[in-house]
């Protein structure tokens, strides 16, 4: 039986001032969430299925260059484009902040896809192949996709499942940062942090105050439960006075 | 109109209308509980998993680790939070050992070549300890091999080569000999010490990728996270490449390759003259030099013209670091040139200048921690040691070479010949997962169990300011899925030699027993008997002391340099002439080749996956005609090796970037035929201070082959799009907020698409916009 909270929402909160684009976070989901292995074909072709990936931007020109990056999982938004598009309801939100892909219902007309402004929806093109060694180390709690279903993050929820589980035998409240995503325990640097952001004391909805908060594209008022720390630039404004005297 | 079902869903799926009729009919949530969803099989959490604390000896030296095992399967490996190395930390491979372990070409069987021209066959068990048992009695002369470790594997091989009047060497294809080297002349000792960048105001690093890979990067990223916590530290990096560790950095430096040095003592002159210092600091860091003083030509702006880095960036972090808790430290590509013993030396004396040595967020020393039954160094032997060895080799002085962790054949420099080497010994005899082109050489190979079978023990390199001991624990049994037939290396070498004990399992009993004795005085575990107490050690992944620290706190210049070395390295003016800094990715220098997670990890900087690429200053390419992914040769005095390009804004214009790993000939599906071996045409220069190979100082010439190909890469894959309209990450300065930055941001994008007026921008923002 699902144990649900309805005062919970699961939320994110990501500090591109820590994140150093390791990808650590990548393939630790990677391996959790059973997603299938990336081929050369499949970087060739451009169907590389990465429920979070770590996007690289350039700043600047030799020798003032530098590479910035921002790990892009599901945003979780609360006014989700992909849901109410489904036909079969097989994208809704939960209870308690999730927005959920259910497998078995998904017949995979990818209109979620298509409405998704963060591109974090991924389609099973091929049947994913596991070599029969490769098996073993596939995450029974999660399950393995086939052909032609929708996919992407889920926030880790059987970790949240297999924590209020527990939480709810030893007869006792979840506590904060008892429940760890997968992405989140790969990150050496704590930039990812994750928790409830209806819970005024955790550490994720501190954060997500935090004076460098915002959230992505908000001119689509998505209301996302990912919430981005801004990187800081020591002497961006001395830079920025700097490149105006250089263009007098 | 009449609609049947499939229309209906083609046309609420295509219409923002369909959107709207599926909001406004929402069914019950009863109903989604009753029917599907949450209980479906992702949220249907069976079984118990069991995380078991152990250590990755060849993979990620030091660390502790945990192992999630459902139904005896291994199913997840994280940094261990209990064990003082990693903390928080992790390492992005870590998951990929999950594959060495249940890897489809996994080596399954003994193999042996009955004469040196046959070729391998599948041998049994019994067969093949015959023909071991012949080709290690006492009679023979034996050497043997593993990667630098210091461990009980380690220890075996020490004491094994020993009994037999033989000798150990260890090989890592991109060492650090200089470093350690380098350190032993400041510091008395090989051990590295601790670079307290947790606890740091000012960071500056030099060559080391040390977010990325070098020596310790879960410890050494975890320190990044708190360094960039609620004081945030400031950090500086010096590299000709731009790695993750450059892109982390709030300054990088890209200087022409082995000028390092001369950027830190321009820095240390800036200090000096300016008095930024004590006396006292500048007294000690003088003696380093033979007269006691820098000699002259190293003001920033003669640097400048020398490194190719702005005068100004000197002196501005020449300020910085001399203000608050400030740590320098060196490594990689900086230690690995012909200069490099001299760069490394010159770099960590800074902090003598900083009077940062044996202090909090600084550098602090090791204690020094000998362990009976763990053995070995970090540092590997130098190539000249290497040389030395293979010419007895050759001569056909050696009757036996085992060889454990290391594959000579494929990492070692052309100019080796190692393959002509080993066709001269009578018996090789290699360990291993897989194949790969040395047990491909070889006349006996014993498939190996994994770390994730064997017991072991492991000093940490570095320490983390107090003596460790990691263990490694079985946590499947030797029988688990696709592993039978497989032999501990340490189990092994102890069956050839019995008074090593009777199993590894034995030896590590021994290493606790004897800490169990000292374990009353701020020990990490408590216990009334020996059993119990190697129950908590099995529990915590290790054994730890926090009162077992150095007794150096004032630590003083061992060796002074007696003479001036010059820079050997010199720079060139011929367009076509690049130097080569090749650097280790996720496939750890090829030994984590024939993993699929590990070679589909995107490249952090380029994104690229699955192939050997080079990466070449955008604008210079452009300048040579070359594209992304055109397929280009790069040609040394050792060899000639093809690859992909990749442009980028980040490279320095006199260097191209190369990863090592690729072009293995042997190894499974996943690497065979893939890429190119870096290592084979980096060029012979030593250091001629250390005889170590000058892994860094290898020059290439450049030559499109005439073809392109489609670069496997992230990037692309999904389309990049932006924060706001404009803007793809968002910056702010200290104190601002985002919002403000946002706004900032957004109206600068306005006035780039002339959406705004002028004027009205000039009135209510005050940016200049009259000045466009």
């Amino acid at each position: 039986m699902v144990i649900e909270n309805k005062d919970r929402s699961w939320g994110m909160v990501i500090d591109t001032d820590k994140c150093t684009g390791c990808n650590g976070c990548v393939i630790a989901c990677q391996v959790e969430n059973n997603v299938p292995l990336n081929d050369q074909n499949k970087f060739e072709r451009g169907r590389v299925m990465s429920w979070m990936r770590v996007e690289r931007y350039w700043e600047g020109e030799f020798p003032d260059v530098k590479a910035r990056f921002i790990p892009i999982p599901c945003q979780h938004c609360a006014n989700a484009p992909c849901e109410p598009v489904c036909p079969v309801y097989a994208t809704y939100h939960n209870n308690e902040g999730m927005n959920i892909q259910v497998y078995n219902r998904c017949v995979g007309t990818r209109y979620c896809a298509n409405g998704c402004p963060y591109i974090v929806r991924f389609f099973n093109y091929w049947e994913p192949i596991w070599p029969e060694e490769m098996r073993n180390h596939l995450n029974p709690d999660v399950t393995v996709r086939s052909r032609g279903i929708m996919e992407k993050c889920s926030f880790c929820i059987q970790r949240v499942r297999r924590g209020a589980r527990k939480a709810k035998e030893e007869n006792r409240e979840l506590k904060d940062g008892e429940i760890t995503t997968a992405c989140q325990d790969a990150c050496s640097t704590q930039a990812i942090t994750f928790g409830d952001l209806n819970d005024p004391q955790s550490k994720v909805s501190k954060l997500s105050k935090d004076d460098r908060s915002y959230t992505l594209m908000p001119q689509f008022n998505t209301d996302p439960n990912v919430i981005y720390l801004a990187s800081i630039k020591v002497n961006k404004e001395e830079s920025q006075e700097e490149k105006a005297q250089s263009h007098d | 109109m009449k609609l049947n079902r499939r229309e209906f869903l083609t046309l609420s799926g295509k219409s923002a209308a369909g959107a709207v009729l599926f909001a406004a009919c929402s069914i019950p949530e009863k109903e989604l509980i009753v029917q599907s969803p949450v209980d479906m099989p992702e949220d249907l959490v069976r079984g118990v998993d069991e995380w078991y604390a152990t250590n990755w000896s060849e993979g990620a030296p030091g660390d502790g680790i945990l192992v999630r095992v459902l139904e005896g399967r291994i199913k997840k490996i994280k940094g261990n939070p209990d064990h003082p190395i990693t903390r928080e930390g992790s390492r992005t491979i870590y998951d990929t050992a999950l594959q060495i372990h249940y890897n489809p070409d996994r080596l399954n069987t003994y193999k042996v070549r009955r004469s040196k021209k046959g070729i391998l066959s599948n041998t049994s068990e019994t067969e093949a300890n015959k023909l071991i048992l012949e080709a290690t009695n006492k009679n023979k002369k034996i050497v043997v091999v593993t990667n630098p470790t210091k461990s009980t594997s380690g220890w075996v091989s020490k004491e094994f080569a020993q009994s037999r009047g033989g000798r150990y060497l260890t090989y890592d294809p991109l060492d650090q000999y200089n470093l350690y080297d380098a350190l032993n002349d400041l510091f008395g000792s090989y051990d590295l010490p601790i670079i307290d960048i947790s606890n740091s105001e000012n960071v500056l690093s030099f060559g080391a990728d040390w977010i990325g890979g070098w020596i310790s990067p879960a410890h050494y990223s975890s320190s990044y996270g708190k360094l960039r916590s609620e004081n945030r530290g400031y950090f500086a990096h010096v590299e000709p490449r731009h790695s993750i560790t450059s892109a982390a950095a709030d300054t990088w430096l890209s200087p022409f390759p082995g000028t390092e040095s001369e950027i830190a003592l321009s820095i240390a002159n800036v200090i000096i003259n300016e008095k930024l210092v004590s006396d006292q600091q500048i007294s000690d860091f003088l003696k380093i030099f033979p007269d006691g003083k820098i000699e002259y030509g190293y003001n920033p702006s003669d640097v400048e013209k020398r490194t190719g880095v702005s005068a100004d960036k000197i002196v501005e972090i020449a300020r910085k670091i001399s203000n608050g808790k400030s740590v320098v430290f060196a490594g990689g590509s900086t230690s690995a040139y012909t200069n490099g013993k001299y760069n490394t030396f010159v770099i960590y004396a800074l902090n003598f200048l900083l009077g940062s040595v044996g202090k909090e967020g600084g550098l602090i020393l090791n204690p020094k921690v000998e362990v009976d039954y763990i053995d070995g160094s970090n540092k590997s032997n130098s190539i000249k040691d290497w040389q030395e060895e293979l010419a007895q080799w050759r001569a056909g002085y050696v009757d036996t070479v085992i060889i454990k962790g290391v594959d000579l054949v494929y990492s070692m420099p052309n100019s080796l010949d190692v393959k002509g080497a080993l066709a001269n010994v009578e018996n090789v005899i290699s360990f291993g997962t897989s194949m790969n082109e040395t047990l491909e050489a070889s006349d006996i190979i014993i498939p190996e169990t994994t770390f994730f079978q064997d017991w072991g023990a492991e000093i940490p390199n570095p320490l983390p300011g107090f003596k460790t001991i990691s263990l490694q624990q079985p946590v499947v049994t030797k029988n688990s899925p696709g592993t039978k037939s497989t032999s501990s290396y340490v189990d092994k070498i102890i069956e050839l030699e019995s008074s090593l004990g009777s199993s590894a399992k034995s030896v590590v009993k021994k290493i606790f027993d004897n800490e169990f004795n000292d374990s009353d005085n701020g020990g990490s575990v408590k216990a009334g008997d020996k059993g119990s107490f190697l129950n908590g050690v099995q529990q915590r992944g290790g054994y730890w002391n926090i009162k077992e620290t150095s007794d150096q706190k004032t630590p003083r210049l061992k060796n002074p340099f007696t003479h001036s070395i010059e820079n050997t390295f010199s720079t060139t003016n011929d367009s076509n002439e690049f130097h080569l800094i090749p650097f280790t990715n996720n496939l750890n220098n090829g030994k984590l080749a024939n993993i699929p997670f590990a070679q589909q990890i995107p490249d952090p900087i380029t994104s690229a996956a699955w192939q050997t690429w080079v990466e070449i200053n955008s604008h210079q390419a452009e300048e040579m005609g070359i594209k992304e992914g055109d397929i280009i040769y790069l040609k040394s005095d050792a060899g000639e090796i093809k690859c992909l390009a990749y442009p980028h804004p980040a490279v320095q214009p006199s260097t191209i970037c190369v990863p090592t790993g690729q072009g293995t000939l042997r190894g499974g599906r996943y690497s065979e035929e893939r890429g190119s071996n870096l290592l084979k045409i980096l060029s012979d220069k030593l250091d001629p201070e250390t005889g170590s190979l000058a892994w860094a100082s290898t020059k290439v010439s450049v030559k499109r082959a005439g073809g392109n190909k489609k670069l496997p890469k992230f990037e692309g894959t999904v389309e990049a799009f932006p924060v706001e309209p404009g803007i793809p990450i968002l910056i702010v300065a200290p104190g601002e907020t985002a919002h403000e930055a946002e706004k900032k941001n957004h109206h600068k994008y306005q006035e780039q698409l002339n959406l705004i007026d002028k004027d009205k921008n000039n009135n209510h923002n005050g940016i200049s916009g009259e000045k466009h």
